[in-house]
C-alpha cells in the first residue's frame, strides 16, 4: 500500500499541473469576447451544479454594461448565494484553486491568496477582480507566465535583485573563464531578515585551486547579510520563506 | 487499510500545498573598492622598551603601511581612523561587529605588538564584519628592525585572503 502511495503520488501530482493552463486559456478567450470576467466563472459553477442553469445563463448573456445591474439582482437571493459559496468551498482543494489564482492579475493576486481560505470573501474578491481585470486585461495575460515560473512577480523580483546589486561588492581579479556560480539558499522570516543561509556548493570552497570561489561565496554571503532585511513582498510568506539566490558575476567580469 | 488511505490523502494535500523554490539570479554587483578598516596595532603592556625604537609609534607605522598597500591596489578603500568606533586593544580581542558595520566597513584588521627578549612579535586578525567572524589570524616573530617587512607580509596575507 505504501509502495502504491509512493508510486502513485507523482502521477497524482503531475496531472493537476498540466491542467491549469488549459482552463485558464479558455477563460481568457471568453473574457476577451464578453469582457466580463465574472461571467465565465459563473458559467463554470453552473455547469458543475446543473441546478441554476437558467438563471445563470441569463446573467451570462447580459451585455457588459448590465454588469452593474447584476449585483443588486443577486443580493436579494440569499439561497442562490449560499449555494454558490458551498460550491466554492468544495473547490478549496488547492489543485483547483491554483488556476484561479494564476489567471488573476498580479495586483490583486495577493488579496486573493489571503482570502482564498475564507469562502465568504470570495465573492467580494471576484467582484474586485472583475473591475480590475477590465483595466489590466492585457497585463494579466503577459505577466501570467512569470507568475507561473517563479511565484514572485517581476517587480517584486526586480526590487529584491536591485537591493542585492547594491550590497554585493564583487571581489575583483576573479578568473572569468571558470564557472563562478554561487548558489545560496536562504530561509527568511516574515520581515525579510535571514533565519538561515546556506551555500549549496560549499564543498567546492575548500578544494585546492578554488580559493577564488571561497572568496566569491563569502562576498555573496556578506552581500545578503548586509542587505538585511530583504525587500520581500508583504504577503505570500509561504512562497518566499525559502529562496535561492544565484550569484553569477561572469557576465559582469567579461564587460 | 483505512489508515493508509488517510495517509495517502493527507500526503496528497500536503504535497500540493508546497511551492516550487523561488530562484533569483544576481548577475550584477558593486565594483567599488571594498571598505576596510585597519585599526592601529596596539602595544602589549608586557613589552620592554627598546633603546633605539619608539615602540608606541611602531603600531601606527605598521598599520599605515598596510593601509597604503591596500589603497594602492585599488581594490580596497581603507577608512579614516577618525571614524573608528573601538579602541585597538579591545577590538583585537573581540570587535563589536554591529558598531563597525555602522561605519560601512566590511572587513576589519586588528593587531598586537610585543617586544620581549629583543624579539618583535606581531600578531594580526582579519575579521569579516558581515558574518561576525574571524577570517584569518597569524603571528610573526622577528628582530625589531624588521618591522617594515612584517607589515608588508601582513598586507600580502590579507590581500590573498580577501581576493583569493
Amino acid at each position: 500500500m505504501i509502495l502504491l502511495t509512493i508510486l502513485s503520488l507523482p502521477f497524482m501530482l503531475r496531472e493537476p499541473i498540466d491542467l491549469p493552463p488549459i482552463v485558464s486559456v479558455e477563460l481568457i478567450q471568453i473574457s476577451d469576447k464578453t469582457n466580463i470576467p465574472y461571467a465565465p466563472k459563473a458559467r463554470k459553477i453552473i455547469e458543475k451544479t446543473k441546478k441554476q442553469e437558467e438563471e445563470r445563463l441569463v446573467s451570462e448573456q447580459a451585455p457588459p454594461s448590465a454588469k452593474a445591474k447584476e449585483k443588486p439582482d443577486r443580493i436579494p437571493l440569499p439561497n442562490e448565494k449560499k449555494d454558490e459559496k458551498k460550491i466554492v468551498k468544495k473547490k478549496q482543494n488547492p489543485e483547483e484553486v491554483k488556476p484561479e489564482i494564476r489567471q488573476s492579475s498580479e495586483f490583486e493576486k495577493k488579496e486573493i491568496v489571503d482570502t482564498n481560505q475564507i469562502a465568504a470573501l470570495i465573492d467580494k474578491a471576484k467582484e474586485e477582480e472583475a473591475v480590475k481585470q477590465k483595466k489590466t486585461d492585457k497585463i494579466t495575460q503577459s505577466s501570467k507566465k512569470n507568475s507561473f515560473a517563479t511565484g514572485l512577480t517581476l517587480s517584486e523580483e526586480d526590487a529584491l535583485r536591485a537591493q542585492i546589486f547594491g550590497c554585493w561588492s564583487v571581489p575583483l581579479g576573479l578568473p572569468y573563464d571558470e564557472n563562478l556560480l554561487v548558489r545560496i539558499k536562504l530561509q527568511l522570516k516574515k520581515d525579510g531578515t535571514i533565519m538561515k543561509s546556506e551555500i549549496l556548493d560549499h564543498q567546492r570552497m575548500n578544494r585546492p585551486g578554488q580559493k577564488f570561489y571561497k572568496v566569491l561565496a563569502e562576498s555573496a554571503l556578506r552581500a545578503v547579510r548586509l542587505c538585511q532585511p530583504l525587500k520581500v513582498p508583504p504577503t505570500g510568506y509561504d512562497k518566499w520563506k525559502e529562496i535561492q539566490l544565484n550569484f553569477n558575476p561572469t557576465e559582469m567580469l567579461r564587460g | 487499510m483505512k489508515n493508509f488511505l488517510l495517509i495517502f490523502l493527507l500526503n496528497l494535500f500536503l504535497l500540493n500545498k508546497s511551492y516550487a523554490l523561488i530562484e533569483v539570479d544576481i548577475t550584477r554587483g558593486n565594483l567599488d573598492p571594498l571598505p576596510i578598516a585597519v585599526s592601529p596595532l596596539h602595544v602589549d603592556i608586557k613589552s620592554e622598551n627598546s633603546k633605539d625604537m619608539k615602540i608606541k609609534e611602531l603600531g601606527n607605522n605598521i598599520s599605515e603601511i598596510i593601509e597604503k598597500n591596500f589603497r594602492s591596489t585599488g581594490l580596497f578603500n581603507p577608512l579614516k581612523k577618525e571614524a573608528f568606533v573601538q579602541k585597538p586593544d579591545i577590538a583585537h580581542l573581540k570587535p563589536r561587529f554591529e558598531d563597525w558595520r555602522l561605519i560601512k566597513a566590511q572587513a576589519l584588521v586588528t593587531g598586537k605588538l610585543l617586544i620581549k627578549d629583543e624579539k618583535l612579535k606581531v600578531e594580526f586578525r582579519l575579521w569579516d564584519l558581515a558574518a561576525s567572524k574571524e577570517m584569518t589570524a597569524l603571528a610573526f616573530t622577528t628582530t625589531p628592525s624588521n618591522w617594515r617587512r612584517v607589515a608588508h607580509i601582513i598586507s600580502d596575507k590579507i590581500y590573498e585572503r580577501l581576493t583569493g
